[in-house]
């Protein structure tokens, strides 16, 4: 008997974001709307550096929340590169998303962690 | 009457003088009015007639020569009876036959003219073919119409060979409006000299226009049913005047409408469509156009960091020259307060007069204006004012002022030289320019709003922010006028002075922010800076800014609804110990239990309802109430101390 070979090819689309600066509730539609390009061109795993972003709100962490629910549903998730500023960590620490998002280290320009 | 002698009447009459001849006349005639209208033989006799007879109650005579018994008078009289009967019958039907051809031609005549009128709206052609008609069918030298519309001059329009003067027309039309039950007038006395015989018919137009048709010189006399036609063709032709007018004035008011809306696009075209934010000011502007655009302008010029410009203009007049001088103005004020070093704002009026005084002399035109020059650090105003009204100030804790013009209007006298005058403004003030559509706004009773009324709303909202304070007067005269139309624009600007960061007694620093999310930042970084010149930890910065920016974000979202128009007042009290966060906004009013607020859980991946509880869990205090339509909040944040 012969050796059956099946096999498929997946590709994986990568979304990787750098921000730099305030995220807050006057930045938040701009990345908001850039992410439902992404999902909405078939993106399932999505990178947002947030190293240099220098504060983050409510409004600024439900976006990252919004991309990693639709991520999921296509099996896909989100990694975040923690943010450099206490000021921005913050809020990550007090909703307790810490502990949801898997944090990376910004490495390379493909990230790792997938 | 005329009787004529037709083939058939001359054979009768042949017949019966024959008959005569038998018994012995020599000679028969039938004479009217001493007129032989047919004799047998036709020479007349050098004797006077053995018998004559009349026809009673005519001029007919039968008149018989020769040797006749004069007892048959009887049977020439019964014989020229039934003569005279029958050329009478004869006569009248002929006349009816022509009366009814005569009918029947003007008939066509009138139907053509019908024809050639329905399509025409030109009035001119109108009246020409009126004419034209009326001359053919009636044979006259020729007519005129005389129009007459309220304050105006009169049109008069003829058809003639021989062109009558026009106080001849208007002689005849005074003597037709002085009796007109009477159409024709042939009396050499009283007509002008140029007509022998007149016929005037009204032509039947709008009431406000009295308009005549006369016909002149008809050879022979105008008849009763030369009247009867001439009504008839007036009366069509009138008619259809009437729709030519009513066209005329239509397209003329079309044109003019097409005017008004260019002018009310350049009108709105120039007034800015926004206003600049500057620290330490609440400012606001706003032009109420009423439907035939009056000549309002303003604007606010953000100079420089400290300084800022004003104004606040009336054009008199209306329609397009209004707006155009209105837009060089405005385009002369703005370039002269961006571009010229000027520190008192008269030097930018002098400028504008010596530029436009020509201009507005040649339309007898002139423009009120008030141009204001505030240093919003220290609050120093200087303003300056040819003409406009009304100009109030609100001192914080005085009674209102009206502050009357020093100057003349703009474009008076090119030579005029204006002057400032000079406020010192204290945070709190509010300085307010108006144009006379808010206090000259009538009701339909005819009673004026009124500045004392204006003066006593201004007064009753001096606590309100600068928007709030003009949309209350808006509503207030619109309420007062009712259904009576905008007459004027109405044009506002009020400029709120609070100091820059104004700091008051107990150490706090108070600043108003636009509702928007762009504009909180500038409350959050007035935190951060007051927080790190008092040296707190940078810990505590990071905490108290999120808390702000989140509550803050809570009031754009859901206090005003992105109401971009609303305003939130920030207060910060800094102690070494602790950092007081107020806020005042006129928001829907929140609904909270802030006792019940709770972290969503990370894992259900909420997208909102994270801001009070991340306001709760960063700052030591928390509190919400609403009154008098105000919503407050306060946040307390201990400090550590370094």
């Amino acid at each position: 008997m012969s050796l059956e070979i099946n096999a498929t090819e997946q590709i994986i689309k990568i979304a990787d974001i750098t921000l730099k600066g305030r995220l807050d509730a006057f930045e938040a539609p701009t990345l908001r709307k850039l992410c439902d390009t992404y999902v909405a061109n078939e993106y399932t795993h999505f990178v947002f550096d947030l190293t240099d972003v220098s504060m983050l709100d409510s409004a600024g962490l439900a976006v990252l929340v919004s991309v990693l629910k639709r991520a999921r549903l296509k099996n896909g998730d989100v990694r975040l590169v923690w943010p450099r500023e206490e000021a921005a960590s913050r809020i990550l620490k007090l909703t307790k998303f810490d502990q949801v998002f898997v944090s990376i280290e910004r490495t390379d320009i493909v990230p790792k962690g997938f | 009457m005329v009787l004529e002698i037709s083939e058939k009447h001359r054979e009768i009459f042949k017949s019966l003088a024959s008959g005569w001849m038998r018994i012995g006349a020599t000679c028969v005639q039938l004479v009217q009015d001493k007129e032989v209208l047919i004799g047998q033989p036709d020479t007349v006799p050098p004797f006077v007639p053995v018998l004559t007879t009349h026809i009673h109650g005519s001029d007919l005579t039968l008149n018989v020569y020769g040797n006749v018994d004069l007892h048959w008078a009887p049977s020439a009289e019964a014989t020229l009876d039934l003569l005279a009967k029958l050329m009478t019958a004869d006569h009248d039907l002929d006349s009816m036959t022509g009366a009814l051809v005569e009918t029947q031609d003007r008939l066509v005549a009138l139907y053509e003219l019908t024809q050639a009128t329905r399509r025409t709206l030109d009035v001119p052609l109108l009246l020409d073919l009126l004419l034209q008609q009326s001359k053919h069918l009636l044979d006259v030298d020729g007519g005129f119409v005389v129009l007459k519309e309220k304050d105006k001059k009169s049109i008069i329009h003829q058809v003639s060979e021989t062109p009558l003067h026009p106080a001849h027309m208007e002689a005849a039309v005074t003597l037709y409006q002085r009796d007109p039950n009477r159409n024709i007038f042939k009396d050499s006395e009283t007509l002008p000299s140029s007509m022998r015989n007149v016929m005037m018919v009204s032509l039947p137009i709008r009431d406000e226009v009295s308009a005549s048709v006369g016909l002149f010189n008809k050879t022979g006399n105008f008849t009763t049913p030369d009247i009867k036609l001439a009504k008839a063709i007036a009366g069509h032709i009138g008619a259809q005047l009437e729709n030519a007018m009513l066209h005329k004035e239509a397209v003329e008011r079309t044109r003019l409408e097409t005017e008004m809306d260019i002018a009310r696009q350049v009108q709105t075209a120039i007034l800015p469509q926004t206003l600049p934010h500057v620290d330490g000011l609440d400012i606001y502007a706003t032009s109420i156009p009423a439907f035939e655009v009056g000549g309002d302008f303003f604007d606010v010029i953000d100079r420089s960091k400290d300084s800022l410009v004003f104004a606040l203009g009336d054009v008199t007049g209306k329609g397009m020259p209004a707006a155009l001088l209105m837009s060089m103005s405005h385009t002369i004020i703005k370039a002269a307060s961006r571009n010229m070093p000027f520190t008192h704002p008269h030097q930018v009026l002098d400028r504008l007069n010596h530029d436009m005084a020509t201009d507005f002399t040649k339309v007898g035109m002139f423009t009120t204006v008030m141009l204001g020059l505030l240093d919003c650090k220290t609050g120093s105003l200087h303003i300056s004012n040819a003409g406009q009204s009304p100009i109030y100030y609100l001192p914080v804790d005085k009674e209102p002022v009206l502050l009357e013009a020093q100057d003349i209007p703009v474009g008076i006298l090119d030579t005029y030289k204006y002057s400032t005058q000079s406020i010192q403004l204290t945070p709190g003030d509010i300085f307010i320019a108006a144009s006379d559509g808010f206090p000259e706004s009538r009701n339909s009773a005819g009673d004026m709003y009124g500045y004392e009324r204006m003066k006593a709303l201004l007064a009753s909202k001096r606590g309100e922010c600068a928007k709030e304070i003009a949309e209350s007067l808006l509503a207030d005269v619109n309420t007062f006028c009712g259904r009576q139309p905008q007459e004027d624009d109405r044009t506002i600007v009020i400029i709120e002075f609070q100091g820059n960061s104004m700091k008051n007694l107990h150490g706090a620093e108070t600043l108003t922010v636009p509702a928007n999310f762009k504009d909180i930042r500038v409350a959050c970084d007035h935190l951060r800076t007051l927080l790190a010149r008092n040296n707190a930890a940078p810990e505590d910065i990071n905490l108290c800014e999120l808390a702000l920016q989140e509550l803050l974000t809570n009031l754009v979202e859901h206090a005003y609804e992105d109401n971009p128009s609303g305003k939130i007042t920030v207060t910060l009290t800094y102690q070494p110990d602790q950092l007081h966060i107020a806020t005042k906004d006129s928001g829907t009013p929140a609904i909270v239990n802030l006792s019940v607020v709770a972290m969503p859980e990370p894992h259900e991946l909420a997208e909102g309802g994270y801001g009070l509880a991340i306001i709760q869990s960063v700052m030591d205090e928390v509190k919400h109430t609403y009154e008098n339509g105000w919503n407050h909040w306060q946040l307390i944040k201990k400090l550590s101390q370094n």
